[in-house]
């Protein structure tokens, strides 16, 4: 069997398939409340994507906080605020034509510069995790090598929070 | 495996440790304590930032290497200083605009130093991840710091645009690195230094592709153009403090971070760095042009500083067409430049905040007489824009100099002569704000008009030398009382129209600026000018720390 009409290679090109039929729904739709859907379906898709490249603790990782946390978060922020939401039509100007022949040659670009490339092949006798499951090698990482960005994180989430808290407070005060 | 205990963490994160322990503390004070004055909360910041300003000059010459993330070299050290200098100066403006207007939101003193947090992550961080998160804590800070004025349509515009274009500009930063990372397995910037090389050789067009995204990406965070279309909004939206820190602080975290990542991942490739002198020239000119029309003081500050950043990079584009021994001298014009940009652009914020505070309006009419009215103001903002057009005996002429050496030397001429035309440009704006200071006062009705024309937004070109105002007033004792009292009336009216004031209804009482703000413009023109009559000043210091030991 070659290599192309393997199954993974099935899978990928399905997968693949619904990414970007999802991204075109979410961009496509709209009521706000499709668009959240949709975006949900992006978030399952990367996390298919994800176990298939052998990395079933991200993929996880991926269906519990963005596909299940995030998304019904961002449908709690609609279904809170302003739910019947729809973006109006908008026609089709030359600023729009010229960003899209611009996003298309972007595209292009990259494709041209990635497939042009001979990328470095892994050797697959070499086993990167040395003798430990994923999920264990992730902690070592985490916890050891990027102990600092990892602190820092934490940093940056108490700013977001911090940050949410006040513009909340002040749209509230101001009404 | 790396030693978690016995790291080096005082020595190489120092200062971030002192500045985050500040931030939290303050945060946590100010939740418990609400009806205490910001201005505690500042000074205790000041206090927090003076400790940190101490242990990274002690720790100045030493170097160390923390879990293969954060380092303490001349790099970090410099630009630590650096980035530590401009809070100081942020914070103590932001104290008197706290004195001044007791209404303005109180979170600006933590939200600040977790920015400053930030800042001094990128300078000091090895690591793509460690340097991004470092910049995504700036970024955030910077995003809420924005948009935290209350009533205000012109502040959320400023915070909606800065925030979209800078996730943008994270994304594509991080496109950029996702590439290199694929290439070489490793997100540390020491094993990418060794195998600049080797990607060069083995995968140029995904280099030039990763080198291009990473510019482009950190072009959105320091509104290099074509990326540059949030900068007005933002600094017009913001409140003076914090449009100063975006100008400078964030600036000089994002040089930091960009010369950093470019000369350790691309220190194999030097024809990659052509494109920095493509995007560094284009920033010249557009922001230079861009200015011209501006009849809104932070905007055309905006617009001035969208030109620095492009004179900014310019050491960059020099990197590719020299060797280690040349790039000292590169890193040197960087710092001053940027050393110089920091005082003079603080101060004119200073300024400008001062004066449109007393007359509810950012309109550059407002400028009209200023020598007149409060000739030290006038006095100051001179020697600031003097030295931001790069005048002879100012800071600012000193580091373009420099910059122009450079490229002669390093044989980018063009970069140069581009330099010094948009420079001749630049002193047309600049010199229209000169001028309108020194020139005889507008008559009261030609005032009103300007003034509510640009509230309409009327902003066209040459307007500024279209209508000159020239009316000698006899009697010039009692010219000056009368102008004050026809400003002072006519502000109620503008409050309803436009959302651009500063104030909160108390403006125009206290004529003089208070003693906080003439410090800092004091230290702002005694920096301005002292770099720009003994640069070595700074230049010994630069010679001390060693940039290769």
């Amino acid at each position: 069997m070659s290599p192309l009409w393997s199954a993974q290679m099935i899978a990928f090109f399905l997968i693949s398939l619904f990414i970007l039929a999802c991204a075109v729904m979410m961009l496509s739709f709209r009521k706000v409340v499709y668009m959240a859907l949709a975006v949900g379906g992006v978030f399952i898709g990367c996390a298919a994507l994800y176990i298939l490249l052998g990395a079933e603790f991200v993929g996880i990782a991926q269906v519990v906080v963005y596909a299940g946390a995030i998304t019904i978060l961002i449908l709690f922020a609609i279904m809170l605020t302003n739910h019947e939401a729809t973006e109006p039509e908008e026609p089709w100007t030359v600023r729009k034509a010229l960003a899209a022949v611009g996003c298309f040659l972007l595209g292009v670009t990259l494709l041209f510069v990635i497939r042009g490339q001979a990328w470095p092949q892994g050797d697959p006798s070499v086993d990167v995790n040395q003798g430990m499951s994923n999920t264990l090698a992730i902690g070592e990482a985490l916890f050891k090598s990027y102990m600092i960005p990892f602190e820092l994180v934490s940093l940056l989430l108490t700013v977001a929070l911090v940050g949410a808290v006040i513009l909340a407070q002040q749209r509230k005060g101001d009404q | 495996m790396p030693d978690l205990i016995h790291a080096h963490y005082f020595v190489t994160m120092g200062p971030l440790l002192i500045v985050t322990a500040t931030a939290f503390i303050v945060m946590v004070l100010e939740f418990c304590l609400p009806r205490v004055d910001a201005r505690v909360w500042l000074g205790l910041s000041i206090l927090g930032t003076l400790a940190a300003v101490v242990t990274a000059a002690v720790h100045a010459g030493q170097r160390a290497l923390t879990l293969n993330s954060v380092v303490q070299d001349a790099f970090s050290a410099v630009f630590s200083l650096v980035i530590l200098g401009t809070t100081l100066l942020i914070l103590w403006f932001a104290l008197d605009f706290a004195r001044r207007e007791p209404q303005a939101p109180k979170e600006h003193p933590y939200l600040i130093l977790f920015a400053v947090a930030g800042a001094l992550t990128m300078a000091s961080a090895v690591d793509l991840v460690t340097l991004y998160v470092g910049l995504e804590l700036l970024s955030v800070a910077s995003y809420v710091l924005v948009g935290v004025r209350r009533q205000s349509a012109r502040s959320t515009e400023g915070a909606v645009k800065y925030l979209l274009m800078g996730s943008i500009g994270s994304a594509v930063l991080l496109y950029g690195m996702s590439f290199i990372y694929g290439l070489t397995g490793s997100t540390n910037l020491y094993d990418l230094g060794q195998q600049g090389m080797m990607l060069w050789t083995n995968y140029p067009a995904v280099t030039v592709l990763a080198f291009l995204l990473m510019l482009c990406g950190m072009g959105f965070k320091l509104s290099l153009v074509p990326f540059h279309a949030w900068t007005p909004d933002t600094y017009a939206g913001a409140p003076g403090p914090v449009s100063a820190l975006l100008a400078t602080l964030s600036k000089t975290a994002g040089f930091a971070l960009l010369l950093r990542m470019l000369l350790f991942i691309f220190n194999g490739a030097p024809q990659v760095y052509v494109w920095a002198g493509v995007i560094s020239a284009a920033t010249m000119v557009v922001g230079n042009l861009a200015a011209l029309p501006q009849r809104h003081m932070k905007r055309m500050l905006a617009f001035s500083s969208v030109a620095q950043a492009g004179y900014l990079l310019v050491p960059f584009a020099l990197f590719g067409a020299s060797g280690y021994q040349d790039w000292i001298a590169l890193f040197d014009s960087l710092v001053f430049y940027l050393v110089a940009y920091t005082f003079m652009t603080v101060g004119a914020f200073a300024v400008i905040w001062w004066v449109s505070r007393q007359t509810r309006s950012f309109d550059a009419s407002v400028l009209d007489g200023l020598a007149r009215r409060n000739p030290w103001l006038a006095g100051a903002l001179t020697v600031f824009l003097l030295g931001l057009a790069g005048m002879p005996l100012t800071a600012g002429f000193v580091g373009k100099l420099y910059l122009l050496i450079d490229t002669v030397h390093l044989h980018e001429v063009w970069l140069g002569v581009l330099l010094f035309l948009t420079s001749a440009v630049s002193f047309y704006y600049y010199f229209g704000w000169i001028r309108r200071m020194f020139q005889p006062a507008v008559s009261d009705a030609e005032l009103a008009g300007t003034v509510l024309a640009a509230d309409a937004g009327v902003f066209t070109f040459g307007l500024q030398f279209d209508n000159p105002p020239i009316t000698p007033h006899p009697g010039d004792e009692h010219w000056q009382d009368d102008v004050e009292g026809v400003r002072v009336s006519a502000a109620p009216d503008e409050t309803g129209a436009s959302d651009q004031q500063v104030g909160d209804g108390s403006a125009g009482t206290d004529a003089r600026p208070g003693i906080v703000l003439q410090t800092l413009i004091a230290v702002c023109v005694i920096g301005t000018l002292v770099l720009g009559v003994a640069p070595a000043v700074l230049l010994h210091g630069l010679w001390a720390v060693g940039w290769y030991q």
